[in-house]
């Protein structure tokens, strides 16, 4: 039973090992490679979705497999699976070193996997190190670009740092409950007396910040923008997403099931950081002018709208952080396929370089329009559901203040993702030659947008299944 | 307090007898100066200038150093104990080696062993 559960866990170390034996034997099919991970990646999928309903601790408490783990291990899957189909041409032509790619991020998912599917500190620990070691390295996979060793660089040093700042957040709440388990360390937090309480809150405050670091929240966002933009793009898309939704499950776990009383004294502090971080994102997002900037600074207002459903410390709170990651996540990767595509002519750099897309392939043009729409929170797309469950979590809990300032972000997040759509069909582009995406790319820009729009059309299914996902064992 | 008693006494020791040894060398044995004993060495290489550069290629060298050694390490105990261990203790280990095997071959087909 045991072996069965993390099986998801074995097929992707073991694809992680043979991708990397693969990339350094055959060094021409970059290609083959894509197609060896994309159904290694299935296979795992397959699994988990087959496991979906069981709930065991495993190996002496050190895993747990629930509803909530197998979750963000869909979402991470979805996200692998699409960026592997989506990125072999980009991995080609810029000559990025095919085998560490492919492994990297196979083994940097399955870090998420051991940090979503843990009650044990050490064990999130180690997974959050497996993740972020193997995203130091894939940041700066373009060798030859000097904005890539710059965002590899960068994410490295502060990387470092927020180690240090989570185990010793981690240390301080081993010596205050004895123990490195979740479910230890709530039955000793309740038992605490008030003199014990600042060495409670120093601990909560050093986890936060190291796993703020991680979801780029502000204050703790300034290595973001730069690794963003500078790394591979495929390398940013799966930051963005995968990364920070393994950061958001250890968050949600941590706060509702090991420090519940922390996490409802601190309804206001993580209230404010979800505000602070949604406006800055977006304010800062509407000055750029280079697409995987924007995108940077967008990634870090979505990340101040998932922090509501932290802030808000309830069930339904969980459920909203759990649609919205999973809808973010095919937005994003969506958004940052129709990037690649266009990288494939040496262009997306700049926002610009959407200008007149309409004309060159209209269907694409719809494509990006439904995702900045969805991007936005505009109906009938997936991130208006997700933005709505948000917002209803936050107004349920009686933080009515946080869940407008949710929807008066999604209008200032207007300008900058409406520029795109308008230089697609308003603007005259430098070229009117016809654009016709390769087909892997053609089936992820499907399956993103597809994804994006069944989601907010029929919510339901998927609504229910969040909100049947709990938390606390 | 008791308890740390003969901790304070190891600690004692601990610093007593690297000193009392210098002390001892520095009194009672016997020197002999001679000019080539100040030279660096460097096992039989002409030694560089002690602030001069070196390869960026010896970083590789060093960083495989570190990975096979302390691979290497976990091998000892894992021998030493494979009586007690039993079957189990070697299957256990298969997986250990094949991870090991398969490092090796990711850095000797990526060409970390030669020196060009």
């Amino acid at each position: 039973m045991e072996f069965r559960l993390i099986a998801p866990e074995l097929i992707l170390a073991g694809l992680g090992l043979s991708l990397v034996t693969l990339g350094a034997v055959v060094k021409k099919n970059s290609r083959a490679l894509a197609v060896v991970g994309v159904v290694g990646s299935l296979a795992a999928l397959a699994v988990v979705l087959a496991n979906f309903g069981l709930t065991q601790d495993l190996f002496s408490n050190q895993l747990r497999h629930d509803a909530y783990a197998s979750f963000f291990k869909v979402v991470f899957l979805v996200i692998l699976i699409l960026l592997f189909t989506g990125s072999a041409q980009y991995v080609r032509d810029r000559r990025m070193p095919a085998g560490e790619f492919y492994a990297l991020t196979t083994l940097a998912t399955l870090g998420g996997f051991l940090m979503a599917g843990s009650l044990d500190l050490i064990t999130i620990f180690l997974g959050l190190e497996l993740l972020s070691i193997a995203s130091y390295a894939l940041a700066g996979l373009l060798k030859g670009d000097p904005r890539s060793q710059e965002a590899s660089i960068k994410f490295f040093l502060v990387g470092a740092l927020t180690t240090a700042v989570i185990l010793f957040g981690i240390s301080l709440l081993y010596g205050l409950a004895g123990t490195t388990s979740l479910t230890g360390i709530a039955a000793a937090v309740a038992g605490l007396s008030s003199a014990e309480f600042p060495l409670l809150a120093a601990a909560g405050l050093f986890l936060l910040a190291g796993l703020g670091v991680k979801i780029a929240a502000v204050p703790f966002h300034m290595w973001a923008p730069d690794t963003y933009d500078g790394a591979p793009t495929p390398v940013s898309a799966f930051l963005i997403t995968a990364s920070e939704a393994a950061a958001f499950a250890v968050l949600l776990r941590l706060f509702a099931v090991a420090l519940p009383s922390l996490a409802e004294r601190w309804q206001l502090i993580l209230g404010l950081m979800a505000l602070v971080t949604m406006t800055y994102g977006n304010v800062t997002a509407i000055l750029q002018t280079r697409t995987k900037r924007m995108l940077a600074y967008s990634a870090i207002a979505q990340a101040g709208y998932v922090l509501v459903g932290l802030a808000v410390a309830s069930p339904s709170g969980v459920s909203a952080v759990l649609y919205y990651v999973l809808v973010y996540a095919l937005m994003t990767v969506g958004a940052f396929t129709v990037v690649l595509l266009l990288a494939g002519e040496s262009l997306g750099e700049e926002i610009a370089d959407f200008n007149g897309l309409s004309r060159r392939s209209p269907l694409v043009a719809l494509m990006v329009t439904i995702l900045m729409l969805s991007l936005i929170g505009i109906p009938p797309t997936a991130g208006f559901f997700g933005k709505l469950l948000l917002y209803r979590a936050a107004v349920d809990s009686g933080m009515v203040w946080l869940g407008l300032a949710t929807v008066l972000n999604g209008v200032v997040s207007v300008p900058y993702y409406y520029r795109i759509v308008r230089n697609m069909y308003l603007e005259q582009g430098t070229t009117t030659a016809a654009l016709t995406p390769t087909v892997p790319i053609a089936i992820v820009l499907i399956l993103a947008v597809g994804g994006t729009l069944l989601l907010g059309i029929v919510p339901e299914p998927l609504a229910r299944v969040v909100a049947a996902i709990s938390l606390t064992p | 307090m008791s308890a740390y008693t003969p901790l304070f006494i190891y600690v004692l020791f601990a610093l007593l007898v690297p000193i009392v040894i210098s002390l001892i060398a520095t009194y009672v044995g016997p020197r002999s100066p001679e000019p080539a004993k100040y030279l660096p060495y460097e096992s039989g290489y002409p030694t560089p200038p002690l602030m001069g550069r070196f390869s960026v290629k010896f970083y590789l060298i060093a960083m495989l150093f570190v990975v096979f050694d302390v691979e290497a390490v976990a091998f000892y105990p894992w021998a030493v104990s494979l009586k007690d261990l039993g079957p189990w203790g070697f299957y256990v280990m298969v997986p250990f080696l094949i991870v090991f095997i398969l490092g090796d071959l990711y850095v000797w087909k990526k060409g970390g062993f030669e020196w060009q």
